[in-house]
């Protein structure tokens, strides 16, 4: 069974690229922009893997992880950002640099 | 502290005056013809310095370990090519800080197919003379707070008009609430061309 990967961005273009790149790796993905609509997927169908940005409108992604962990505590998380790691993120949670380099990005996912 | 420089490589002496390259404005590095840094001259060190690269592009490293990742492939082929044709690379570019509106050229030479001597000339350099922070804001800052910008080339989309531009401030370094997104440029070059091969 391929892994289902949920997949949070609230750029539409960065949606696209990511679903084809981890359809293409054997993932099932599913893909939305906020946080209210990412807990909504995960309320509804069961993810291994959830990979967000950071910096979204109505939401942060760390603010998401915080509610996934608590609410989904064997989902693993991975977060994507142009930004580095905040002092508030736990080390825990990979953390993946946009622009995303693939290699990069599979690797944390395989962790 | 800095470490002592290395000697200027052999490879070259035949053909480059060592001297001369220790004085010019110019950042020079020579590379190997694997992108390892076997020499910078003192122009290079101090712009590294002044720019926060010191720890990125020292003596023995990588030249590809200060380059953004999507770009590095770009730049080994086009150094591969240089090397295995003697042909120059010539690319002009822009390095600007929030202050300084900084354009550079970069040139990699060929050195007997072993070695390249990869030299950054600044072009130009003038101050920006930005509209006010205000009226940047306004025109790029989203009713949330937040601003997208371009992860690959660094242009932030206007909140209304969506079109894609540079706002020198936030090339350096991005707005605290910014979202990187991919401009369709972006998504053209670094992921339908090279990308999904």
């Amino acid at each position: 069974v391929s892994p289902r990967i949920l997949v949070v961005d609230d750029d539409d273009a960065t949606r696209q690229v990511l679903v084809r790149v981890l359809t293409r790796e054997g993932f099932t993905v599913a893909e939305c922009g906020t946080r209210d609509e990412a807990l909504d997927h995960l309320r509804a169908a069961t993810f291994d893997l959830l990979l967000t940005d950071f910096v979204m409108p109505r939401g942060s992604g760390l603010e998401l992880v915080a509610e996934a962990a608590r609410l989904y505590p064997a989902l693993h998380c991975v977060v994507m950002s142009g930004h580095p790691r905040p002092e508030e993120a736990s080390t825990a949670i990979a953390w993946v640099e946009k622009p995303i380099d693939v290699e990069q990005l599979l690797a944390a996912l395989a962790r | 502290v800095s470490a002592p420089r290395r000697p200027f490589p052999e490879l070259l002496r035949p053909a480059f005056d060592a001297a001369a390259l220790e004085q010019v404005e110019s950042n020079i590095a020579v590379l190997d013809a694997d992108g390892h840094i076997l020499w910078v001259n003192p122009a290079w060190v101090r712009f590294a310095q002044e720019n926060g690269a010191e720890a990125r592009t020292p003596e023995g490293g990588s030249y590809f370990d200060a380059i953004s990742p999507p770009l590095r492939d770009f730049y080994r082929e086009a150094f591969s090519k240089a090397l295995a044709t003697g042909g120059v690379f010539d690319q002009e570019y822009e390095c600007s800080t929030p202050d300084k509106r900084r354009i550079f050229r970069l040139r990699a030479l060929p050195v007997e197919a072993r070695a390249l001597l990869v030299e950054h000339s600044l072009v130009a350099e003038y101050d920006h003379g930005e509209p006010s922070h205000e009226a940047i804001a306004e025109r790029y800052v989203r009713e949330d707070g937040t601003l997208l910008q371009c992860s690959h080339c660094r242009r932030v989309r206007a909140a209304s008009t969506h079109s894609w531009e540079w706002v020198r401030q936030w090339v350096a370094a991005p707005h605290p609430e910014t979202s990187h997104g991919i401009c369709p440029s972006c998504v053209g070059f670094y992921w339908g061309l090279r990308g999904f091969k």
